[in-house]
């Protein structure tokens, strides 16, 4: 877990440069600052219901962001999230078309399961190129991805359609539903941010404190050096490298049996991608993903407040997105500076109080 | 700047104007009188609140050669860096040639005329000998690298000090001793003046050092100066004109080789306070040391009765392995290791002395012969089931292959030892338990560390490998496996490593000791082997084997007969 003093190193050039970015833009917008900030804060978190809504984005952003975070934690960068994760939902969406008649909440657990196999599945080929003919796994989980991508929305528009003109499947069976305690299914909010939260938590306690989590990091953090402790280095490569694939395919799963009942072409609207985000911005903790996830769907969910109040394109709020990004990839610089800064002041107090006294 | 910076003494630029010079002054040599080259007033630099170095006044005489010596983090490190530019003093002023100078990079240095030979040497392993030697001062005819008048200059100068390079090899498949040849005709070719050499003869045999020695001895008579960084005293006074002491960061002093003694150099190095150590490092100096502790004699006894009476802990029986990288595969090689034994292997870097280690940790597969550990054959036994035997192992270089960088240091020592079942509980490992053992390693070694959570790069070099070796002998061992142990420990460091050792073979552990330094090989083994082209040249007894056998073993003039067949 990270210390409170490496979060406000980590947090406080966020906040700042991201307040200092929509100032700049409401200016150059020609609106009030003020306006801006609150349309930001408010349009994601001003009522219940926009709060709901940012909250039911949340999963797929955890997971997946989740997924790029354990493959990244053995040495491995995991890219091909968008691809996992549309075949996880359509998988989830095929398989739930039928009630499997299990009780109670249970009938959520194969469409899920099946889901999350078919994740890791996908992800299977990248690990195998990499150990055995030394592919590099960010190139094969991309190239994948235009392969899932294009495979999914071939079945989605013919054979495993639902026979409209439409690009869509079947409707799910109700078993396979994740209902949501408040509000209706689309913008209702169900225990989905709940389950993403407590896989991370669990992933976070599963890395820092087991055993095998030891063993996994000890990969990641020096291959020959886990091999020389009798690691088996290419064992826990492989087990992370499928999980991360699972819980992409999970994100997919969850997000067709929650939100959207079906599988429809051009599923994902870059969940995949936004995971390499969420996960950057955590610095790769599971402990910390909530927050990245959170920052990251509360965005999302203000773009059209941008464009209803403001008059400013949504697209704005992927430079807003960018420029955090960017912050956080020289944190550390950044960090430095601002302790230069007040180390500076400091000793210049300190002098101005020895020479006083 | 620059051309002030240069020294008055050397006048010309190129080559030969020098050498002119250099003849002249060859007949004068007096170092008293010799001009100064490199004066440093009262140099400082501080690395957040610790001072590496404190006022420290010391004159460079030119066409001397000049030691420089002090235990782990005494500063010599720092000082030579910022001689050589990597960074700048705090306060005090360095003059070369008489004049202030402000060093700001290492090409600033070498315009002035001052060059360094990296302990862990520079060198592109894929690139040319001709194009290592040539990097950064490619001689160019119209933008394009001309090799032909560079290639000239250097051959005449490989011929002058009898270097046999194949300058058209890559650099990668030349032996240690030929790539340091090629970091100080880096040097050469660049017509530096003062060179600087940091412990040059970590990874040298014995007699490669004498022939480094001769060369530098050549450098000197041709007016040039030497400083030689080392944490051998018996090279050093077989080598300097002046030695210099750094002790905790301050200069304690500047002698004559001829009017001190390495037992008063030691009492400089280490302080007064410390008698014991003091011994060791005197000890370390001279021929094997009488192993008046009790390990010693047991590893002696042992030895005796071996062969026919205790069965062996280790058997290799006619073991051979593929090459790797630029190490000598093993070829055939036998031997028999009893518990409580403490064997050394010494050969020149290449040879095969790491593969017989990577062979014996299971990570080199065998192919022909077989591997009996305690009983069982182990020749395809995973590396982790004998690490679980008790078999392990310290790497040679134990940052790279050993550590975990950035991750704090209880988690580099619990490394390995993460599955003990006192650590933890169903598979969770209990935080304060782990501690509590990590502190108690740490202490055994006197590993100096602020706190657990710490990472690793918060410790020096020395306490990093003490580090190490803390990891390596903790727990249930029955056999280790030691590459360069010592490697840059202080003579106190050493000390309490060779301690631990004789303690733990008086335990019954057995120790494998692969080395480079005869004086430590004869020093700690009670029988020593030498490892020519993957070969095993000699195994012997030490008392029974001379010095010289040794030396010879290691350049291949061996016994071919009594090769691996020795018990």
């Amino acid at each position: 877990m990270t210390s409170p003093r490496e979060l406000i190193q980590n947090g406080l050039p966020l906040v700042a440069v991201g307040t200092a970015c929509c100032v700049l833009l409401a200016l150059v917008t020609g609106n009030r600052p003020v306006d801006l900030i609150l349309t930001v804060v408010g349009g994601a978190w001003g009522s219940a219901e926009s709060a709901m809504a940012t909250l039911s984005k949340t999963p797929p952003l955890l997971l997946t962001g989740l997924a790029v975070s354990l493959a990244y934690r053995v040495g491995l960068l995991n890219i091909g999230g968008e691809g996992q994760l549309t075949l996880g939902a359509l998988t989830t969406a095929l398989v739930a078309r039928s009630d499997w008649g299990l009780p109670g909440g249970f009938g959520l657990l194969p469409s899920l399961v099946c889901g999350a196999a078919a994740g890791a599945l996908w992800a299977a080929p990248a690990m195998w190129l990499r150990q055995h003919r030394g592919v590099h796994e960010v190139i094969s989980t991309l190239l994948l991805n235009y392969l899932a991508l294009h495979l999914a929305d071939y079945l989605v528009r013919g054979p495993l359609g639902d026979g409209s003109a439409m690009g869509r499947s079947v409707e799910i069976a109700p078993a396979a539903v994740i209902q949501p305690w408040f509000g209706s299914a689309v913008g209702g909010l169900g225990p989905a941010p709940l389950m993403a939260l407590l896989l991370a938590l669990g992933a976070w306690f599963w890395l820092e404190r087991s055993v095998w989590g030891f063993e996994a990091r000890a990969v990641g953090a020096n291959r020959q050096a886990a091999a020389a402790a009798g690691i088996a280095v290419s064992g826990w490569q492989w087990r992370l490298f499928l999980m991360s694939g699972a819980l992409a395919g999970l994100a997919g799963g969850i997000e067709v049996a929650a939100v959207h009942h079906r599988f429809y072409a051009a599923f994902s609207p870059g969940y995949g991608y936004d995971g390499i985000t969420v996960a950057f911005l955590a610095g790769a903790d599971p402990a910390w993903l909530w927050a990245g996830a959170l920052l990251l769907a509360g965005l999302r969910a203000t773009d059209k407040w941008l464009q209803l109040a403001l008059g400013i394109s949504p697209n704005a709020i992927f430079v807003i997105e960018a420029v955090l990004l960017l912050t956080v990839a020289c944190r550390t610089a950044l960090a430095a500076g601002l302790e230069r800064g007040f180390g500076r002041i400091a000793a210049r107090l300190r002098s101005a109080g020895g020479g006083s006294s | 700047m620059p051309k002030a910076g240069r020294m008055p003494a050397l006048p010309g630029e190129s080559g030969h104007e020098m050498k002119a010079f250099a003849l002249n002054r060859q007949f004068n040599h007096d170092p008293g009188g010799a001009p100064v080259v490199i004066r440093l007033r009262r140099v400082s630099k501080r690395f957040g609140e610790i001072w590496a170095n404190r006022d420290i006044s010391l004159t460079i005489h030119q066409g001397e050669i000049h030691a420089l010596v002090g235990e782990n983090g005494a500063g010599k490190s720092t000082l030579m860096g910022l001689l050589y530019g990597h960074s700048r003093p705090d306060a005090g002023a360095i003059e070369v040639g008489g004049v202030a100078v402000r060093l700001a990079s290492p090409r600033a240095a070498i315009a002035l005329g001052i060059g360094l030979v990296h302990q862990d040497l520079l060198i592109f392993p894929q690139l040319s000998a001709l194009r290592n030697i040539l990097i950064g001062h490619e001689p160019s005819r119209w933008g394009w690298i001309s090799e032909t008048i560079a290639r000239r200059r250097i051959t005449s100068l490989c011929s002058e000090f009898n270097f046999a390079i194949d300058l058209d090899c890559p650099a990668a498949d030349l032996p240690y001793a030929q790539r340091q040849q090629i970091e100080l005709l880096r040097l050469l070719v660049r017509d530096a003046s003062v060179l600087i050499l940091d412990e040059p003869t970590s990874l040298l045999a014995a007699p490669e050092i004498e022939r480094l020695f001769e060369l530098l001895r050549r450098l000197r008579r041709g007016g040039r100066t030497v400083i030689f960084v080392s944490h051998r005293l018996n090279e050093v006074f077989a080598l300097a004109d002046r030695i210099s002491v750094l002790r905790r960061g301050r200069l304690a002093g500047t002698w004559e080789r001829s009017a001190t003694t390495p037992a008063a150099v030691a009492r400089a190095i280490m302080g007064e306070d410390e008698p014991s150590a003091l011994d060791a490092a005197i000890g370390n100096g001279q021929q094997a040391p009488p192993q008046a502790l009790a390990g010693g004699d047991l590893a002696a006894g042992n030895t005796a009765g071996m062969s026919r009476k205790a069965v062996p802990l280790l058997e290799l029986t006619m073991v051979s392995t593929a090459s790797l990288g630029q190490e000598t595969g093993l070829e055939r090689v036998s031997f028999q290791v009893a518990a409580g034994e403490i064997i050394g292997f010494g050969g020149i870097v290449g040879n095969g002395l790491r593969n017989l280690a990577r062979a014996l940790s299971g990570f080199l597969p065998l192919t022909s012969g077989r591997i009996v550990y305690a009983g069982e054959d182990i020749t395809g036994a995973s590396p982790a089931s004998r690490i679980r035997a008790g078999l392990r192992r310290l790497p040679a270089n134990p940052d790279e292959e050993a550590a975990l960088p950035g991750r704090p240091i209880w988690e580099n020592v619990v490394l390995g030892h993460h599955r003990r079942r006192d650590l933890g509980r169903a598979g969770i490992m209990r935080r304060t338990r782990v501690r509590t053992w990590v502190e108690q390693r740490l202490a055994e070694l006197d590993v100096v560390y602020g706190r657990v959570d710490d990472p690793l790069q918060a410790l020096s070099g020395g306490n990093r490998q003490k580090l190490a070796l803390a990891r390596t002998l903790a727990g249930e061992v029955r056999l280790v496996v030691l590459e360069q142990p010592t490697r840059g420990l202080d003579f106190r460091a050493r000390a309490a490593c060779h301690q631990q050792l004789r303690r733990m073979s008086g335990g019954g552990v057995a120790v494998l000791l692969c080395s480079h330094d005869l004086d430590e090989l004869f020093a700690l083994s009670g029988r020593l082997g030498i490892f020519f082209r993957g070969r095993l040249v000699g195994l012997e007894s030490v008392p029974a084997l001379d010095r010289q056998t040794a030396a010879r073993w290691l350049l291949g003039a061996g016994d071919a007969a009594g090769a691996g067949q020795c018990c």
